[in-house]
């Protein structure tokens, strides 16, 4: 029963999503975006409790062991309760604040702050980098071994060259050129990849609605 | 979006169905081999049916090509 149960659950919702899709009558439109927007939510939710729990035990145990870089378990643990404790206590609105005040004179700190203040410096700074570390790896790695990394190097080359404004001034079509081999050549490949991708998200949800893969139910076979 | 990122960090990169297809190759098992094989006769489903309609399209001038 522990492992039918779930394969039975997995079975008739699987089977009710994909079919919704193609039914167009109302009522199984409403069962439909009743289970998406509130059941799946409501699991989700658990499963955010789940995640926090697991993000804690294994950052704790990083800890007790003192592995290597151990002290940023200490940054991440303090800034995910003190971000839980601002949202969950300050409030999102600060038109109604919860218990803790999110304004001191004109700094808010509610969780918008948060985000706006620290995560999106932090990010602009990390793609920052990636931008140079990306430079310096292709000039690394790009090769002219055989024809088609022959071919990746040239458009690479065209590519960088054409997105900063000195490409244009060397060679006007350029960027024109470098914008065409995104939007033709580019596209056309990543709806290649899609296509090979979508048919084997097919064939693995078919495997798992039907109970063939049984990988996600942990324990043994 | 990662993509690039990827390919130009690591050596050897799996892309899109080409997980799937490395799991095949590495296992060896009849299922995922077969899973594999079904997804390839798929895609090639699908690239006829996508020729032959390109083909229809322009043979019968229709406004499809106004995009290409």
């Amino acid at each position: 029963m522990k492992r039918r149960l779930p394969l039975l659950l997995v079975l008739v919702t699987g089977i009710f999503g994909a079919l919704a899709f193609f039914i167009p009558h109302a009522a199984i439109r409403d069962v439909d975006v009743t289970m998406r927007n509130d059941i799946l939510r409501i699991i989700a939710a658990f499963g955010l409790v789940l995640g926090v729990g697991s993000i804690l035990r294994h950052h704790f145990a990083k800890i007790r062991r003192r592995t290597d870089n151990w002290p940023y378990s200490w940054v991440t643990v303090i800034t995910l309760f003190v971000s839980a404790v601002i949202g969950l206590l300050g409030g999102i609105d600060p038109r109604n604040p919860g218990i803790l005040p999110t304004r001191i004179g004109s700094f808010s700190f509610h969780i918008q702050t948060l985000y706006t203040g620290i995560m999106v410096p932090l990010g602009a700074t990390m793609f920052s980098m990636l931008a140079f570390y990306m430079s310096s790896a292709a000039y690394r790695a790009f090769r002219a071994r055989n024809l088609e990394a022959t071919l990746l190097l040239v458009a690479a080359f065209v590519l960088m060259l054409g997105a900063v404004p000195l490409g244009g001034l060397l060679i006007r079509p350029l960027p024109g050129f470098a914008e065409w081999i995104l939007s033709v050549p580019n596209t056309a490949a990543k709806r290649g990849i899609l296509f090979g991708v979508g048919l084997g998200t097919i064939a693995t949800s078919l495997k798992i609605i039907l109970g063939i893969e049984r990988g996600w139910l942990g324990g043994g076979s | 979006h990662q993509l690039p990122f990827f390919i130009t960090a690591c050596d050897y990169t799996l892309i899109g169905e080409e997980l799937y297809a490395a799991s095949a190759y590495l296992s060896r098992e009849p299922l995922l081999l077969g899973a594999v094989k079904g997804q390839d006769f798929a895609k090639s489903l699908v690239i006829l049916l996508i020729v032959l309609s390109s083909l229809v399209a322009i043979a019968l001038n229709l406004p499809v090509t106004s995009w290409l």
